[in-house]
């Protein structure tokens, strides 16, 4: 770490925390105990092929061949296809989690060596059916920090899923994006309308990206 | 268990960051019919196969003043669409054994005729974390 003013700021602001972690394998479904939703965030393997959790849904471009998915709904991970699975969940600011329904692949305590992301700030929105916008959300760092963005019912616009965004294509062919300058976070979605509400969760961390 | 209380216990982890890397892939400038699909790609190596990534993509040269050399949040693709000239570009991150597969999809939606895309870099940088099973 080389920024002293991230070190400052470390003991002012939460520092996030994976909520859930495990690693399976299985065919067509993973379940978990969980009653709470989870933001995602991890790996997964096909085919002997790391992939980055949520980086393809369904009516993405068919890119590669291989085309998985993998989001939370109704409490349980579900992916389509055969997979190795490695996921962390982080936790959604307001809501509370009862400690035995959390699964944990192991019990491990926090690493000093590691340089833990620090939550600035996290918050959520809905955006209305049939809405077209694109919402800036002000954090005025002066730089560029890390940011990460999820939506649910954006790809199958059902209840209970959440997925990772930060390019995604609908089934029409139709995008959204997440941009981030030194003041503002802007999600855009304004090509895609929604035929439902949807939430849309946002973490803005402390770290520089740009450092 | 509240996810604000920042109480640490050893039931309770936090994402540690571990390393990063970067890569750049430039396309030359180049024209398509209409519906068709160019795609390009690159291999970034890195040494965290099994940890947590994000990924972030940049690019720089394209006329939509939205996205010209902001950077993306992180994650493991971005699409934008530009409008004039007409073409879409879906950037897709994946791993491949000690390294990094970046490849980046043109494709023309429109039914008009030929559209030029300009010269454009695409900037990534990987970030890596590590959960309890790393």
């Amino acid at each position: 770490m080389t920024d002293i003013q991230q070190v400052a700021l470390s003991d002012q602001y939460n520092i996030d925390n994976v909520m859930f972690s495990a690693s399976a394998d299985d065919t067509g479904g993973y379940g978990t105990s969980q009653t709470e939703p989870m933001l995602p965030l991890g790996i997964y393997q096909a085919d002997g092929v790391w992939y980055d959790l949520a980086n393809y849904g369904n009516g993405g471009i068919a890119l590669p061949t291989v085309k998985r998915d993998i989001y939370w709904y109704n409490g349980s991970l579900v992916f389509t296809n055969s997979a190795t699975v490695k996921v962390a969940g982080l936790g959604i600011k307001g809501i509370t989690y009862d400690p035995n329904n959390l699964y944990h692949e192991k019990n491990s305590f926090i690493e000093s060596s590691n340089s833990y992301m620090k939550v600035y700030i996290e918050d959520q929105y809905t955006r209305a059916a049939s809405s077209n916008e694109t919402r800036p959300i002000h954090h005025g760092l002066g730089y560029i920090p890390m940011v990460l963005v999820w939506i649910n019912d954006i790809l199958y616009e059902s209840a209970g899923s959440i997925h990772r965004m930060s390019g995604i294509y609908d089934a029409n062919g139709n995008g959204t994006g997440v941009v981030v300058n030194e003041q503002d976070v802007y999600i855009s979605t304004s090509t895609w309308v929604p035929t439902i509400d949807v939430t849309v969760y946002y973490k803005i961390y402390l770290e520089n990206q740009d450092a | 268990m509240d996810p604000n209380n920042t109480v640490i216990n050893d039931r309770v982890q936090g994402l540690g960051y571990v390393g990063n890397t970067t890569g750049t892939l430039s396309v030359a400038s180049f024209t398509f019919f209409s519906g068709e699909t160019r795609t390009f790609s690159t291999t970034i190596p890195h040494a965290h196969q099994e940890a947590l990534s994000a990924n972030q993509v940049r690019f720089s040269g394209v006329g939509n003043p939205a996205l010209n050399n902001k950077w993306s949040v992180m994650g493991g693709s971005m699409f934008f669409r530009n409008t004039s000239p007409s073409y879409d570009v879906v950037v897709v991150v994946t791993r491949t054994g000690i390294g990094q597969l970046l490849t980046v999809v043109f494709k023309n939606p429109t039914v008009a005729s030929n559209q030029t895309v300009p010269n454009i870099t695409i900037d990534i940088k990987s970030y890596y974390y590590a959960p309890s099973w790393v």
